[in-house]
């Protein structure tokens, strides 16, 4: 079951979003909400989980973007649907798997959906920041700055070259949708930043690793191995 | 003023001593340099007999006869060269009198007689040569009989003067010109003060400032037209008497010029102590207390200073630079340095007038960027995406289920901007339009908040005239702030006016269950882009002349402003 929330305070704007949701999704069992003020969102989301909020920001004020930054922090995709384009590249550096300019068609939203459930899609303006919870705050972490992630269930954990762990609250296939490029995965539970990799090579019992500055050494699961390969520019 | 001064020393003495040789009755003069000396300490008696008694000037002797009698001894040293000749030199003698020397008589002013009804008083300067034969190396005698019933009350003073004929011909040469140039500077003066006037947005005190100069032209050249080696006693009167009409006149323009030059209050107050204080001063003493009257305009210039008007640094300066010179002007006689001192005052006080301008042309020019701005402001708030682009959205959205509704909001849209664009170039606009604005605006808004939104008036004049869509974003911060999507609402716009103000009251219903207004303080939504356009929209078109407050009262978001119909009631309103 998808659970969308859409948040827009003009009711047409919303019916009429909610109405190409229910097209695009057809059969796919999905749940839509519509909430027609910040606050109200927030106070839903207090208590609800939803996996895709489609979001209308007013991007022009501060304001904005605390709140545009206390939803990325949260563990579903975000998709800001707005007039200010001219605010769509700091959106995207913020963390929005997409940005969709009103008016809007429904082809156009039907691309954001088929972006949100390919799980290899990498946005081409990619993060710049990640917001991350620092118990109640939310703090940006520059994506430059993280040398690895590390899965552990519902979250990741990211590593930051200090070696200070923050946590995400996103899965790790969800995370790497908006990662920039030089993010790739090694494993089940890793991605790291190719351009931190040293070397990599086989362990005994088969086992891979791959190894980063620092002398951190990371396990390389067999199935991303000749993806790593080719992000290295090596050839079998 | 300070030029009058000068006129005196020049005008009544037309040269100065260059060296004073003794102060015993003998005068010791060296012939070769012959240069002019004052001829002072005389010996007087009243009549022919009588005792002989000690007098600095050539004045009235008290006594019962008609004639006074003054005597000088002169004793000649060197050789006098052949080319020059010995000169006596009298100037405000305004009475009859006759020169011997070594008991010839050399000269005669006017007409000495027993019978008063036959006496003529002289001209007011005298130019005697003494014959080369009478110009010996040795001791002479200069005696002076003068008709003592001519008591000239204008006149203050009176010079005898003693030297060569080339060194005077030299002096009065030296003081025309000085008077020509002082005249000629003072006339340029004039111009540059109009021409400021002029083109500095017709400043009155530029204007004053040209008028005090116009003073000093005037009297420049009826004193150059008037004295003259024959000046006679009625001219001497003449130039008296227009002295004591272009002081006062000139201090007049000065002090207006400083009142309003630098915008000072109770500007009536002022004008008076100042013209008290000068006339005080003026009436007892002429002007030898000046210093202590450019006090009171250099108080007025310290205050603009200290509240930064613009060019008061540059007019402090001059005035008191001239105040400094004035004040050694009092304990040592100045003439040259005087007029020096004169120029550097002006100069400093065209520089702080051109200041004023310059300032002017700069207010002119951010006043005209402002209003270039406002309108792309204004413009800007038109197209913003935010507006246009949801409206047209909500259009699209409407389109299929409530096609009417669409095409009657595609009206609405389409008059909103023919009605921006009738506005955007108007600094006013009639408050018709402007209502008509915000409903059409309203009508809007409610098909994308699906509510239904009202505007009411009570006691508008739709033909005064605000700044254009003043209201319209009062109203437009009113819906994002204080109402609930789907709630309806209602704005209501009271007016009231007299003949000091008028007052708009825009008022809504804060809602109870939506919109950020009551849980807003009210200055962080004051700080908002729509307040900033309005206060901006009202200075540009009531420069500091109006006021807006905005804040909760009895559970209603109020905004109220009022437009002062002048300054003045601005003023007295905020004082109370």
């Amino acid at each position: 079951m998808l659970r969308i929330l859409i948040v827009e305070d003009e009711p047409p704007i919303a019916e009429y979003i909610a109405d190409l949701c229910h097209t695009i999704l057809d059969k796919r069992p999905h749940l839509l909400q519509i909430r027609y003020s910040l606050q109200a969102a927030i106070d839903h989301l207090q208590e609800h989980s939803v996996d895709l909020c489609l979001l209308d920001l007013n991007l022009s004020g501060k304001n904005g973007y605390e709140i545009l930054t206390q939803a990325i922090a949260r563990s579903f995709h975000t998709i800001v649907i707005s007039a200010y384009t001219d605010q769509a590249v700091q959106a995207f550096e913020y963390g929005v798997l997409d940005f969709i300019p009103k008016p809007f068609t429904p082809k156009r939203l039907q691309k954001a959906f088929t972006r949100y459930f390919d799980r290899r899609y990498r946005k081409e303006l990619a993060t710049v920041f990640l917001p991350v919870r620092e118990g109640a705050r939310i703090r940006l972490l520059p994506c430059e700055r993280i040398v690895y992630f590390k899965s552990a269930d519902n979250y990741v954990q990211a590593i930051s070259s200090d070696g200070k762990r923050s946590l995400i609250d996103k899965p790790l296939y969800r995370l790497m949708q908006i990662l920039p490029a030089h993010f790739i995965r090694i494993h089940r539970s890793y991605a790291v930043d190719l351009r931190r990799i040293v070397s990599f090579g086989h362990l005994s019992g088969g086992r891979y690793s791959v190894q980063l500055r620092d002398n951190i050494l990371l396990p390389l699961g067999r199935a991303y191995l000749s993806d790593v390969r080719s992000h290295l520019g090596l050839t079998e | 003023m300070r030029r009058n001064v000068h006129f005196l020393m020049h005008a009544i003495c037309l040269f100065l001593p260059l060296s004073l040789q003794g102060q015993s009755d003998t005068l010791k003069i060296d012939l070769s340099p012959t240069a002019l000396v004052v001829l002072q300490n005389w010996e007087a008696r009243a009549g022919q007999n009588g005792d002989w008694i000690h007098f600095s000037q050539v004045t009235p002797v008290e006594g019962d006869s008609s004639f006074a009698f003054f005597r000088k001894q002169i004793l000649l040293n060197g050789e006098l060269p052949e080319t020059e000749v010995l000169i006596l030199y009298f100037v405000g003698l305004a009475r009859a009198f006759q020169v011997y020397w070594d008991g010839v008589l050399l000269d005669q002013n006017g007409r000495l007689s027993e019978n008063p009804a036959e006496r003529r008083p002289g001209s007011i300067a005298r130019l005697v040569r003494i014959p080369p034969r009478l110009s010996q190396p040795g001791l002479h005698e200069l005696m002076l009989r003068v008709d003592n019933d001519f008591p000239r009350l204008l006149l203050r003073r009176n010079r005898a003067l003693f030297g060569s004929l080339s060194e005077y011909h030299e002096q009065i040469l030296r003081g025309r010109t000085a008077r020509s140039f002082s005249l000629g500077f003072d006339f340029l003066s004039f111009l540059l003060s109009v021409a400021f006037f002029l083109i500095g947005g017709r400043h009155r005190s530029y204007l004053y400032f040209g008028l005090h100069r116009l003073c000093y032209v005037l009297y420049g050249g009826i004193s150059i037209a008037l004295v003259s080696e024959r000046m006679t006693t009625a001219a001497h009167d003449w130039l008296i008497v227009s002295n004591y009409i272009f002081d006062p006149l000139a201090y007049v323009f000065l002090s207006w010029f400083v009142i309003f030059h630098f915008s000072l209050p109770h500007k009536r107050i002022h004008f008076f102590l100042n013209l008290a204080l000068f006339l005080f001063f003026y009436g007892f003493w002429g002007l030898k207390f000046t210093m202590l009257i450019l006090l009171y305009p250099i108080g007025m210039i310290s205050w603009a200073v200290k509240n930064k008007k613009p060019g008061s640094v540059l007019a402090l300066i001059g005035f008191v630079e001239l105040n400094i010179v004035m004040l050694i002007t009092f304990f040592k006689p100045l003439s040259y340095e005087m007029m020096i001192a004169d120029m550097v005052f002006v100069f400093f006080n065209l520089l702080s007038i051109s200041r004023q301008v310059r300032v002017q042309a700069q207010q002119a020019q951010s006043a005209n960027l402002r209003a270039l701005r406002l309108e792309s402001e204004l413009l800007k708030k038109h197209i913003q995406p935010h507006f246009l682009m949801n409206t047209l959205l909500t259009i699209i959205s409407l389109i299929k289920k409530q096609p009417e509704s669409a095409v009657r909001l595609i009206h609405a849209l389409a008059d909103e901007f023919r009605l921006v664009n009738e506005m955007v170039s108007q600094q006013l606009v009639p408050l018709a339009q402007e209502l008509e604005i915000c409903r059409k605006h309203l009508q809007i808004m409610g098909y994308r908040r699906q509510a239904a939104y009202q505007l009411k008036d009570r006691g508008i004049d739709t033909q005064a005239h605000v700044p254009p869509l003043i209201f319209h974003t009062l109203i437009e911060n009113g819906l994002t702030h204080a109402f609930h999507v789907g709630e309806d609402g209602v704005f209501d716009l009271e007016g009231f006016s007299n003949e000091r103000l008028t007052l708009y009251r825009l008022s809504n219903l804060i809602s109870a269950t939506g919109g950020d207004a009551p849980g807003q303080p009210a200055d962080e939504w004051e700080e908002g882009l729509g307040l900033r356009y309005v206060r901006s929209r009202l200075q540009e078109s009531f420069p500091n002349r109006w006021k807006l407050d905005a804040g909760r009262e009895n559970g209603r978001w109020c905004v109220e402003i009022i437009i002062y119909k002048d300054n003045h009631a601005a003023h007295s309103h905020r004082g109370r």
